[in-house]
C-alpha cells in the first residue's frame, strides 16, 4: 500500500486528503497552528495515521508524494510580515506603487484613507537611466546612483531589493547590471528583477510583482526549509511539491527562486478539484465548470471553460496587484458568517461585515448578537438544531430566532421565518450577482456549465444559486469539505514562461516571434528536464495576448505550436477575432491586430491520477441513511422534509427534493424540483428541473 | 411569491415582499455593472477603456432617474435631462431605436460626451431608458482637442447632436455614421470602435431589463421601481435630517480666462446653502454668479446639477441610492444665461465638465466646512492640467500616422476631510478619483512621446490636521516630430482652498524646457507646440488642508518628511514640528515640537 498526500494549510483549518494505491481515500481537518504552521502539518499527518491505524513514520515511509498548499505568503503580505524591502526604479518614477492603476472604487466614499504603497516611498530610490519603448537606451545607467541606492538600502537594514526599471522587459541590460552591482557591493542581499519576475508591459504590474517577490524571498525560503526538515526528521526524504498561483505545483527550490508564485497557494486548487471531479463524472476532457468554495467568510469562484482554467493578471492582495498571470479565483463577500442588517430606508443587506469564527453566528452562543446567514439557515430548518456547527459547541436555536426577530423581522414588518428567508434570498442574490459579473466579464453563458465545489456552507445554497444562473447540473465530491486539498492531489507540475514581443498583423515579424517562442520553448524544456519529467507526461501549451491596435487591454488566445510559417499568421488573426467575439460579442475584421505577449505553459503530470473506488457500503439499507423528518421553509410554505446522513447513502440512490442531506462537513439543501443521486464514484450529483 | 398569506411590508404599499425588493434592486444593479464592464473591456480610446470616463444609467420611461452605476460624479443626478428632451421631440419612439445626444442644449454634460440612449419596450409597452454616456477621444472640433476652451459658441466646438436617431430597428443609419466618421478625427477606427462598444453596452442593458420583466412580470417591476425611488427619498431625507440647521456660503475662484477677453479677472463661483433638517431637505442658491462668457467655460444645466449634488453626496452616506427620490430632497435655484446655471444658446460649453464645474464641486463640497468639524471636504484640484493634456501629432514609428488622445496621468491634488489626508490619485473634483490611470509604458507605446518625470512634488499639499493631497510634477515631450499639448488649468492664480483652519494648497506652474535646458513660463491654458528636445514641465497644485496644521499628529508629519512629501522646513513652518537629521534617516524632536507649537498658539 502506498499513499499520495495533499496537505493544505488555510487560515482556519489545515486539510489533508489522502489517496492510496488501492483506490481508497480519506480526508482530515485539524485547526491551523499560527505560531508555527508546520505543527498543523504534523497534526494532520498524525490524525490521518490514526485513522489508517499506523504510525506517522509508517505513513510517511509509504508516501510516494506530498503536495503542499500554504497560506504563508498570503498571510505575510496581509499582515505586513514580509521582509523589509527597498525598490530601485527609474529616476523620476518613484510613485508607481503609490499611484497603482488609480480608479477609486466608489467616488462618493470620501471618508477613507489612501492605502500605503507596497514599499514605502522612503525606501524607494530612483537610479539614473532610461530606455524607450523600442528598447533603445536614452540615458545610460548611472552606476554611482545605483551604488548609492544599494548603500542606503543596506543602511536601512533592508533584507531585499526589488529592481524595476521602465521598459526592462524589452531591454533588461540595466537591470542585469544592477544585479551584478548588488552582488558586488552587498553580497547576500536578496533581490528580484522585474524582467525575470514578470516580463510584461505596464510598469505597475511589473513593479508590484517584483516588489512582492523580493519581499517574500526570505520568509518563503525559511518556511520551506523548515518544513522540509520536519518532514525529513519524520522519514519523508523525497522532494515535496508546492501548490502555486498558476494552479500547478513546483519543486521547493523553484519556488524559492520566484516566491511570488507561492501567493494563494491552496485556493488555486479549487478549479483543479472541479476539473478532476467533472472530467470523471461527465466523462469528458473538456468540461465547462463553475467551481465554488463557500466557507465562513466568502464564496470563492473559478471558471473552467472547455477544460481550461480561467486566468487573470489583475488579482490583488492587500491593495496591491500581483501582476503575474495566475489562476483566477474570485472572492465574493458572502459566507456563513455574513451579517444581516436593515438600513434607515427599510432595505435588508447581508454583509459585507462578517461575524467570522469569533464571535461567529448568534447560534454559536459565543457572544455574537447580530444575525448571520448561518442563523437564518438554522431558523429556516436547513441546519439541524442537533448538528454541531463550526466545532464542538452546541447550537442555540432560540438565540438565533430572537436575533432575527428583533433585528430583522420587526424592522421589515414580517414574521421571523419570512425574515430568515429574506436573509437567505438576499445572500443568494448577492452571490449570483457576483458570479454573473465574472461570467459576463469572461463572456460565458452559465447555462452551458455545471457547478462543482465544496466548502462548509456551499451545500445550503448551491441548488438555488445554480438555478438562478440557469445551471442544471451540480456535482459535489463526497469529501467536499476539503475541496482545495482534493485539487492538490490531482495537480500537474506547471511553470509559465512569458515574454513581450510586439508585432502587428499587417507587418507580422515572423522571425522575431519564432525566435521569442523558440527561446520560451527552450526554457520550458530545461525546466521540465530539471524536475525529471518523463517525455510522455510533458505538455507545452502556447498563448498570445493581443488586441485591436488602439484598444488598451489584451485578450488571451490559445495558439498552435511554433514555429510558424507565413501561412500561420492568418490562423493567429482568425483565432484572435474568434476570441474577441466570444468575449465581447463583436469582431472588427477590417482592423489590424497588435500581438503583445507570448506565453508557454510547461506542464508535466505527477502520477497516473487514478481515481478512488467508491468508499461506500453499497448494500446499506435505506433506513440507515434516513435520520428523521423535520420542518423546513422554502419561500412560501413550511414543509416536513426527510433528513439523510450523506455518507450512508448507497451508490445509485436517488432522492427527490424537498430534503436535507447531512454530508461530511457540509449540509445539502434540496428544494422542491431538484433531485440528488449518488454516483458510481460515490459523489453527489444534483439535478435542477 | 405572494401566496396570499404573507403580510404586506412596511417598505411600501404594494404586495412586494422585502426579499423581492432586495433581489430586484440587485438585479438592476447587476445589469448596469454588466453594461459598464462590457464597454470598459472593449472600447478603443484610452479615455473610455483606461480612464473609465463613462457612466451607465437607467431611467424610467417618463425620464425619472432610477439607477446609475455611480461612475463619474459629473454624470450624476442629471441623466433624466436626456430622455426628457428626446421624449419632447419625438412622438414615434419605437423598440430598436437608439438616440445619440451630445448637445448641452439637449440635456447633455458637454459636447465630447456622447450619450446613447435606447427605450426599453416589453410586450409593446415602453418602460425604461437605458443610457450610456462616454467621453470621446475626438469630436471633430476645429482644434484637435475635446476641451475647446476658447470656443465662444457652439459653432467652434464641432457638431452638436440633439437626440439624433442613430439606429432604427436595431440597425445603424449608415448616412449618419458616415457623417460622423468623416467629421471626427480618427473617426473610422477610434470613434466607430467606441460607438460599437457603446451600442453593445446599451443593447445589453436593454436585454437584461427585458429578462427581468419576463421573470418577474411588468406589474411587479413597476411596483418595485416606484418603491425604489421612494426608498431613495427616505434615505436622503434621513441623511439631511442629521445636518445642523444653518445658512452657509462659500466662494472659490477659477483662473482668469484670456480667450476673447472672457474673464480677465478670473471667475468667482459662489454657492449659498440652507439646510432644513426638520424637513429633511436642503436648498442651494446659485443665482449669485456671473453672466455667460464668450468661451467654453459656461456650465451646462447637467453639469450645474451634477456639481451641486456631487458636493452634497461627498458629505453624506455614500451608499444611498442616488435616484429621483433622493434628488427630490434638494432644491436648486439657478438662472438662465449665467456661467453657473443654464447656458443661453449658443454660448460655448466645451469645458463644462471640468474647470468651472470643478470649481462648483469645490465650492459645494467645501461649503459644509462652515458647519465646523467634522463637516466639509476641502477644495481639490481641477481643470485639464498639463499632466492630462490632450496630445496630438504624427507618429514617426508608424508611417507618420496621426494620433490624438488625452493622457490620463491623473494623480495628485486630492481634497482632504475630517480624519483623512487628500486622496492621492484624485484626478479632479468632478470625478473624485474614479478615473483609472494610464501606464507610462502604454502611453509611450501608443504615442511617440517620452515621459521624463511623473512623481508627487514636495510641499504642494495644503497643510492641515489632515493634509491636502500633494500635486504631481510631470515632464514630457515628443521623441522626434512636433507634438501639440492642449490643456486648460484653473488653479495657476488661485490655489485649492483649505477649510476649517487648513492651509491652501500650492498653485499650478507650467513651463516649457527649451532645447538648451532653459525653463520658459507657459500660459495657464492653451495649445503649445513642442519640438523634439523640448518638454512640457508642470508642477500641479496640491489639495487644500483640513483643520489646524499644528494639531496634526507629529508622527504623521515625520512620515511625510521621510516620504519626501513635506520638507523639514515646511514641517517646522507650517506644522510646528521639528525634524532633525539622524544617523539613519531623520528623527522627531518632541520637546522642541511641543515648545514651538505652544509659542504658535500664544502668538494667535
Amino acid at each position: 500500500m502506498s499513499y499520495h498526500l495533499s496537505i493544505d494549510i488555510g487560515g482556519t483549518f489545515t486539510d489533508l486528503f489522502l489517496r492510496d494505491s488501492e483506490g481508497g481515500s480519506l480526508s482530515v481537518k485539524v485547526p491551523s497552528t499560527h505560531g508555527d504552521l508546520t505543527d498543523g502539518v504534523i497534526n494532520a499527518l498524525d490524525k490521518a495515521a490514526d485513522t489508517e491505524g499506523i504510525t506517522r513514520g509508517t505513513l510517511l515511509d509509504r508516501t510516494g508524494q506530498i503536495v503542499h498548499g500554504t497560506t504563508i505568503a498570503t498571510n505575510a503580505i496581509l499582515e505586513g510580515e514580509t521582509a523589509k524591502t527597498a525598490l530601485l526604479c527609474t529616476d523620476g518614477f518613484r510613485d508607481t506603487l503609490m499611484f497603482r492603476n488609480g480608479g477609486r472604487e466608489n467616488a462618493f466614499e470620501v471618508h477613507v484613507d489612501y492605502p500605503d504603497p507596497y514599499i514605502p516611498r522612503s525606501l524607494t530610490y530612483g537610479v539614473g537611466e532610461r530606455v524607450n519603448a523600442e528598447g533603445e537606451v536614452v540615458t545610460p545607467l548611472n552606476e554611482e546612483s545605483v551604488i548609492d541606492a544599494i548603500d542606503r538600502a543596506v543602511e536601512r537594514d533592508c533584507n531585499a531589493v526589488a529592481v524595476s526599471l521602465l521598459w526592462a522587459h524589452v531591454n533588461p541590460a540595466h537591470e542585469r547590471r544592477i544585479a551584478s552591482l548588488i552582488d558586488e557591493h552587498a553580497p547576500g542581499l536578496n533581490y528580484s528583477l522585474s524582467h525575470r519576475v514578470n516580463p510584461i508591459i505596464r510598469e505597475y504590474r511589473r513593479t508590484s510583482a517584483t516588489a512582492i517577490d523580493a519581499s517574500l524571498k526570505e520568509p518563503i525560503a525559511s518556511y520551506l526549509s523548515r518544513l522540509r526538515d520536519r518532514l525529513e526528521e519524520n522519514g519523508y526524504t523525497k522532494e515535496p511539491l508546492l501548490i502555486t498561483a498558476n494552479g500547478g505545483v513546483m519543486q521547493f527550490d523553484d519556488v524559492v527562486e520566484l516566491p511570488i508564485w507561492s501567493v494563494d497557494s491552496g485556493p488555486t486548487m479549487l478549479p483543479s478539484a472541479g476539473l478532476q471531479t467533472t472530467r470523471l463524472e461527465l466523462e469528458t476532457e473538456t468540461p465547462n465548470v463553475i467551481a465554488l468554495d463557500m466557507g465562513g467568510t466568502s464564496l470563492d469562484m473559478s471558471l473552467i471553460r472547455g477544460g481550461n482554467v480561467s486566468r487573470t493578471r489583475d488579482a490583488e492582495v492587500a491593495d496591491s496587484i500581483l501582476g503575474i498571470e495566475k489562476v483566477d479565483v474570485r472572492s465574493i463577500g458572502s459566507g456563513g458568517g455574513s451579517i444581516a442588517w436593515v438600513d434607515e430606508g427599510g432595505l435588508l443587506h447581508v454583509g459585507p461585515e462578517s461575524a467570522g469564527s469569533s464571535p461567529g453566528p448568534v447560534c454559536y452562543g459565543q457572544g455574537g448578537e447580530r444575525p448571520t446567514i448561518t442563523d437564518a439557515a438554522l431558523v429556516l430548518g436547513y441546519l439541524s438544531k442537533d448538528q454541531q456547527l463550526g466545532g464542538e459547541m452546541s447550537i442555540d436555536f432560540e438565540a438565533a430566532e430572537e436575533a432575527i426577530d428583533e433585528r430583522i423581522a420587526d424592522e421589515l414588518g414580517v414574521s421571523t421565518i419570512e425574515a430568515a428567508h429574506t436573509i437567505y434570498a438576499t445572500a443568494n442574490q448577492d452571490m449570483v450577482t457576483g458570479m454573473r459579473e465574472v461570467t459576463i466579464e469572461r463572456g460565458i453563458d452559465p447555462r452551458e456549465y455545471v457547478v462543482c465545489g465544496g466548502g462548509g456552507a456551499l451545500g445550503l445554497h448551491v441548488v438555488p444559486l445554480a438555478r438562478e444562473l440557469g445551471v442544471e447540473e451540480i456535482i459535489l465530491p463526497r469529501e467536499a469539505g476539503v475541496i482545495s486539498a482534493i485539487g492538490g492531489s490531482y495537480s500537474d507540475i506547471r511553470h509559465d514562461f512569458s515574454a513581450t514581443q510586439q508585432t502587428k498583423s499587417d507587418t507580422f515579424d515572423l522571425d522575431a516571434v519564432n525566435e521569442t517562442l523558440g527561446s520560451l520553448t527552450d526554457k520550458s524544456r530545461r525546466f521540465l528536464d530539471s524536475v525529471g519529467a518523463d517525455e510522455r507526461d510533458r505538455e507545452l501549451t502556447y498563448y498570445t495576448e493581443a488586441r485591436y491596435t488602439q484598444q488598451a487591454w489584451e485578450v488571451e488566445v490559445a495558439i498552435p505550436s511554433p514555429p510558424f510559417d507565413p501561412a500561420d499568421v492568418e490562423k493567429l488573426v482568425d483565432r484572435f477575432h474568434e476570441s474577441h467575439e466570444a468575449t465581447y460579442g463583436y469582431r472588427m475584421e477590417d482592423q489590424d491586430i497588435r500581438f503583445i505577449h507570448w506565453r508557454v505553459e510547461a506542464s508535466a503530470r505527477t502520477d497516473d491520477q487514478q481515481t478512488g473506488a467508491p468508499a461506500r457500503d453499497t448494500t446499506a439499507p435505506e433506513s440507515d441513511a434516513l435520520r428523521g423528518r423535520s420542518p423546513a421553509y422554502f419561500g412560501t410554505e413550511r414543509i416536513d422534509v426527510p433528513r439523510y446522513h450523506g455518507p450512508s447513502l448507497a451508490v445509485g440512490r436517488s432522492i427527490e427534493g424537498a430534503a436535507v442531506i447531512e454530508a461530511k462537513n457540509t449540509t445539502i439543501v434540496l428544494p422542491q424540483d431538484s433531485r440528488l443521486e449518488i454516483t458510481d464514484r460515490g459523489n453527489y450529483r444534483i439535478l435542477n428541473r | 411569491m405572494a401566496d396570499g398569506t404573507s403580510p404586506n411590508v412596511s417598505i411600501g404599499d404594494g404586495d412586494l415582499e422585502p426579499f423581492q425588493m432586495t433581489v430586484l434592486s440587485k438585479k438592476f444593479e447587476e445589469a448596469i455593472t454588466v453594461m459598464s464592464q462590457s464597454l470598459m473591456s472593449s472600447a478603443r480610446s484610452g479615455v473610455i477603456n483606461s480612464a473609465r470616463d463613462f457612466t451607465s444609467a437607467f431611467t424610467l420611461y417618463d425620464s425619472r432617474q432610477f439607477m446609475y452605476d455611480k461612475g463619474l460624479p459629473v454624470h450624476a443626478a442629471n441623466v433624466h435631462l436626456i430622455p426628457e428632451y428626446t421624449l419632447d421631440k419625438f412622438d414615434d419612439i419605437s423598440a430598436g431605436d437608439c438616440f445619440l445626444t451630445n448637445s448641452t442644449y439637449a440635456g447633455n454634460t458637454h459636447h465630447a460626451d456622447y450619450t446613447l440612449h435606447v427605450p426599453v419596450f416589453y410586450e409593446g409597452e415602453p418602460l425604461f431608458w437605458v443610457l450610456n454616456r462616454a467621453h470621446q477621444a475626438d469630436v471633430g472640433a476645429p482644434q484637435p482637442t475635446t476641451y475647446v476652451a476658447d470656443a465662444k459658441d457652439i459653432y467652434e466646438e464641432g457638431p452638436h447632436l440633439p437626440a439624433v436617431r442613430i439606429q432604427e430597428d436595431y440597425e445603424d443609419k449608415e448616412d449618419l455614421i458616415r457623417t460622423l466618421k468623416l467629421n471626427i478625427r480618427a473617426g473610422d477606427w477610434q470613434w466607430y470602435g467606441d460607438y460599437r462598444a457603446q451600442v453593445a453596452a446599451v443593447r445589453k442593458g436593454e436585454e437584461m431589463i427585458q429578462e427581468i420583466c419576463a421573470e418577474y412580470g411588468v406589474e411587479l417591476v413597476r411596483q418595485f421601481t416606484e418603491e425604489w425611488i421612494d426608498y431613495g427619498e427616505r434615505m436622503m431625507e434621513a441623511e439631511l435630517e442629521k445636518l445642523p440647521e444653518a445658512e452657509i456660503q462659500h466662494t472659490t475662484r477659477h483662473d482668469p480666462v484670456p480667450f476673447n477677453d472672457a474673464a480677465p479677472e478670473g471667475i468667482p463661483v459662489t454657492v449659498k446653502v440652507k439646510t432644513h433638517p426638520d424637513e429633511g431637505r436642503i436648498s442651494v442658491d446659485l443665482t449669485d454668479n456671473g453672466e455667460n462668457i464668450p468661451a467654453g467655460f459656461n456650465l451646462s444645466e447637467a453639469t450645474t446639477i451634477a456639481g451641486v449634488y456631487g458636493g452634497i453626496f461627498y458629505n453624506i452616506d455614500s451608499d444611498l441610492p442616488q435616484n429621483h427620490g433622493a434628488i427630490k430632497r434638494v432644491s436648486i435655484e439657478m438662472d438662465e444665461g449665467k456661467i453657473v446655471g443654464e447656458p443661453e444658446p449658443p454660448v460655448g460649453t466645451s469645458v463644462a465638465t471640468t474647470n468651472v464645474c470643478d470649481a462648483l464641486f469645490n465650492a459645494m463640497q467645501a461649503v459644509f466646512g462652515d458647519l465646523g468639524e467634522p463637516y466639509g471636504v476641502s477644495e481639490g484640484t481641477g481643470g485639464t492640467q498639463p499632466h492630462c493634456s490632450v496630445v496630438s501629432g504624427t507618429d514617426f514609428r508608424r508611417d507618420d500616422e496621426f494620433y490624438i488622445n488625452q493622457l490620463i496621468f491623473n494623480a495628485g491634488g486630492g481634497a482632504s476631510c475630517y480624519g483623512h489626508d487628500g486622496w492621492i490619485t484624485y484626478g479632479q473634483s468632478n470625478n473624485n478619483g474614479v478615473v483609472t490611470l494610464e501606464s507610462i509604458e502604454n502611453a509611450e507605446q501608443n504615442y511617440p512621446i517620452l515621459v521624463h518625470q511623473y512623481e508627487l512634488a514636495t510641499d504642494t499639499g495644503g497643510a492641515g490636521r489632515w493634509r491636502g493631497g500633494p500635486g504631481v510634477r510631470i515632464e514630457l515631450g515628443p521623441r522626434e516630430d512636433e507634438m501639440t499639448a492642449a490643456y486648460c488649468n484653473m488653479q495657476t492664480a488661485y490655489p485649492p482652498q483649505g477649510i476649517v483652519g487648513g492651509d491652501d494648497g500650492t498653485t499650478t506652474e507650467v513651463h516649457k524646457r527649451t532645447q538648451d535646458g532653459e525653463l520658459k513660463e507657459l500660459p495657464g491654458m492653451g495649445y503649445p507646440v513642442f519640438e523634439a528636445g523640448e518638454t512640457l514641465v508642470s508642477t500641479m497644485c496640491g489639495g487644500g488642508g483640513y483643520g489646524d496644521p499644528t494639531e496634526r499628529d507629529p508622527e504623521a508629519v515625520k512620515r511625510d518628511v521621510e516620504a519626501g512629501l513635506v520638507s523639514p522646513k515646511a514641517a517646522r513652518d507650517s506644522y510646528g514640528v521639528v525634524i532633525e537629521p539622524a544617523e539613519s534617516g531623520i528623527s522627531l524632536d518632541e520637546e522642541k515640537t511641543r515648545t514651538l507649537r505652544e509659542e504658535r498658539t500664544e502668538e494667535r
